[in-house]
């Protein structure tokens, strides 16, 4: 899951950068409103992470921004100001969620991942698909009932191709969801990781679609 | 609340009437004293003219057995006196039996005390007759008593009114107030709507506009400080969010290196949170106390230099070049405390906003007035159209990655204004960075204390980085 980041104070943003990264997502970190402005027009996020203060363009005004545009990516809104009206202005401005600061470093996990549940209409914490079960809070996944132990990058191509099962993800659309900016990719590394994938679980599990993408098979459920 | 209101209109009340009541009873006294002694100046003058009038009434041609008609006519009036009539020595006649005064020597007006009660008296030579008529003094001072006395009866009545109709004149004065207690009892921080004047008596007036005075005032310190509350906490949460998370990641790591590397990460931010309590302290602080706690005759040239050297180490691990290049006598009144902290503020803000490598001038100058302290850095300087702004609490500048809090210029300014001071922020002539001028009211000391002698020495010395190097 790709998450970007928007927050000036060094302190947090630097401990949440790692601390994020640490609990196997993948984070971009800007500084700034327009900044943030401009990586939101570009790339797809599965969640934003939104401070209010920030020098120049507020929190707000990004958000605001975004949902004129018609994009929906979920939104947390991480807030010093905690007063019930901050609170409500931040939610009637699109946001999805609100976590006022301080906060614990699980509880954002927790609600970020409550957060895709939600949008992805599932009520269960674990995300299935065939004979897939894919526990995001534990980054845990078990195929035909047994443990499969993933690396990290390949429990992150995972959750990408199990946020929309079904959905055909091409090789860009893949790579912008699994890595961030300070990464370096191999030219092979989406064919790497799948083939990895595909040996962990079962060769029919992800599907080729030649020349367009992957996507996961349509196995029956056990 | 209700009967305590109660009890103070009471005792303005009570407070009223009693002091009416004594004043009209304290001048109902004199009155009566006055009317007693006017009385009896009148009394002395009326009860002469009566004793002679009677002595003259009796004719000459006297007969011992007129006598008893004599009798009649003067009994007419009242029997407050003593007639005696003597042929020769023999006295012949006294009006009354049980009383009875020698004979007076001379004829006319007389005194002489009998019994220990003095007598008037009036002698006529009629012929071979002496006729006395006397009267006692008591006699007169009773008549006197008597007209004063009866003036008590109306005067008790005025007082009976006046006691029962202060209060209902009161009350009515009173009822305003009731008015306006209730109605300030209705307002609350967030509802501060001024009085209504309307209808009130003229004595109330001002009161209902020194309060409303004040409720405008509180109702601006209220936003003033709801908003200090608001920012002040979300200053304060951001350095926690800060710690809380790095100390999950100082749990989190894996080796030694990036463990103590996290627990740096936590320093610095407990560091940065102490840093700004102190700075929220000071900032309250100042808003507290009023006026400037001590003024005393202070050395600017001291203040600076002991700012600057105290802040030499930082400027040097920066590679600035910071140094005094002018430094006139400059002596103002104030607080030494509040005055190095304006310097320090001041002095900081361009060491921690100059690059690497910058330069920093401080400059003391007396201009005719004047005593003012420039402090000019080679740094960015603050836009033009922020320059107002950066006195703002909280204000931080645009893509400033230093870690203040933006209350260093507030503290600044809020210290220049205690001590009259003007603080402006412009463009840097010579260094391009921004230009800090702070003016202040030029003093003369009483006398020359020896630090004077320090203050000066740079200048003599000629040497532009006599401080820092
Ligand atoms: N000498 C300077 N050069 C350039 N910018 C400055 C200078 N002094 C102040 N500023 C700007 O003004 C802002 C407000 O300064 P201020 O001293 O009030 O706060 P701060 O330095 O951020 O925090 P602190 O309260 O720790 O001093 C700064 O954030 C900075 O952007
Ligand atoms: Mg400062």
């Amino acid at each position: 899951m790709r998450l970007c980041l928007v927050e000036d104070d060094l302190a947090i943003g630097s401990s949440l950068h790692a601390g994020l990264r640490s609990c196997g997502f993948t984070v971009d970190w800007v500084q700034d409103g327009e900044t943030a402005e401009d990586t939101l027009r570009v790339t797809d996020y599965t969640t934003v992470l939104l401070d209010i203060g920030l020098p120049g363009k507020s929190g707000l005004d990004v958000l605001n921004a975004l949902r004129s545009r018609g994009n929906d990516t979920p939104v947390i809104i991480l807030s010093a100001r905690d007063r019930v009206a901050d609170r409500i202005n931040g939610l009637d401005s699109g946001a999805d969620d609100y976590l006022p600061k301080p906060f614990d470093l699980d509880e954002l996990t927790a609600r970020i991942r409550a957060l895709r549940r939600r949008r992805g209409g599932r009520t269960s914490t674990l995300m299935r698909h065939g004979q897939i079960v894919f526990d995001p809070a534990r980054q845990a996944v078990s195929y035909r009932g047994a443990t499969v132990s993933l690396r990290s990058r390949e429990l992150a191509f995972l959750a990408a191709l199990m946020e929309e099962p079904g959905k055909v993800l091409s090789r860009s659309q893949l790579i912008d969801r699994v890595y961030g900016w300070d990464t370096d990719i191999e030219s092979n590394a989406v064919e790497f990781h799948i083939h990895a994938l595909r040996q962990k679980l079962s060769a029919g599990a992800i599907r080729n679609m030649r020349g367009v993408g992957y996507f996961l098979a349509d196995e029956p459920a056990a | 609340m209700k009967p305590r209101v109660r009890h103070r209109a009471l005792s303005i009340r009570r407070r009223l009437l009693l002091w009416q009541l004594a004043c009209l009873l304290g001048v109902s006294c004199i009155f009566i004293v006055s009317t007693y002694w006017i009385e009896r100046v009148g009394i002395e003058h009326h009860q002469d003219l009566r004793l002679r009038k009677i002595a003259l009434d009796i004719p000459d041609s006297l007969k011992p057995d007129d006598l008893r008609s004599i009798n009649v006519k003067l009994f007419h009036g009242r029997d407050d006196f003593l007639l005696q009539i003597w042929q020769g020595d023999r006295e012949i006649y006294r009006s009354t039996i049980d009383r009875e005064l020698p004979r007076a020597l001379q004829p006319g007006f007389g005194l002489q005390a009998v019994h220990g009660e003095v007598w008037k008296f009036f002698v006529r030579q009629s012929g071979p007759y002496t006729i006395q008529v006397s009267q006692s003094l008591d006699e007169r001072n009773a008549l006197a008593r008597e007209r004063a006395l009866h003036l008590i009866v109306p005067l008790i009545l005025l007082i009976g009114a006046i006691a029962l109709c202060t209060p209902i004149g009161v009350n009515a004065g009173l009822r305003s107030l009731h008015r306006i207690s209730s109605e300030l009892e209705t307002r609350h921080l967030d509802r501060l709507i001024p009085l209504d004047p309307h209808d009130e008596p003229e004595e109330i007036l001002p009161v209902i506009e020194a309060i409303n005075t004040l409720l405008a005032r509180l109702g601006q310190a209220a936003v003033v400080q709801q908003q200090f509350l608001a920012d002040a906490s979300h200053e304060l949460r951001t350095p926690l969010a800060g710690l809380q998370l790095q100390v999950t990641m100082v749990e989190q790591a894996q080796n030694p290196a990036s463990r103590s590397e996290a627990l740096a990460a936590v320093t610095a931010s407990v560091k940065r949170a102490g840093r700004l309590v102190e700075q929220l302290l000071t900032t309250s602080r100042l808003d507290a106390d009023l006026p400037v706690a001590r003024r005393e005759m202070v050395s600017l040239n001291q203040i600076v230099r002991e700012a600057i050297m105290r802040l030499a180490q930082i400027a040097e691990a920066r590679h600035i070049d910071l140094g005094l290049i002018q430094d006139e006598a400059a002596w103002v009144r104030g607080a030494y405390d509040e005055l190095t902290l304006l310097v320090v503020n001041l002095i900081e803000n361009a060491i921690r906003y100059t690059p690497k490598g910058g330069q920093i001038d401080v400059t003391l100058r007396g201009q005719g007035v004047e005593v003012c302290l420039v402090i000019e850095d080679s740094g960015p300087g603050i836009p033009h159209a922020e320059r107002q702004r950066a006195f703002d609490r909280f204000y931080r500048g645009r893509g400033v990655a230093a870690a203040g809090s933006g209350l260093g210029l507030a503290i600044v300014k809020r210290i220049a204004d205690r001590h009259a001071a003007s603080v402006s922020l412009d463009d840097g002539a010579s260094l391009g960075g921004l230009r800090v001028y702070v003016a202040f009211e030029r003093h003369e000391p009483d006398e020359t204390p020896p630090c004077i002698a320090l203050a000066t020495q740079g200048d003599a010395s000629g040497s532009r980085r006599g401080i820092v190097r």
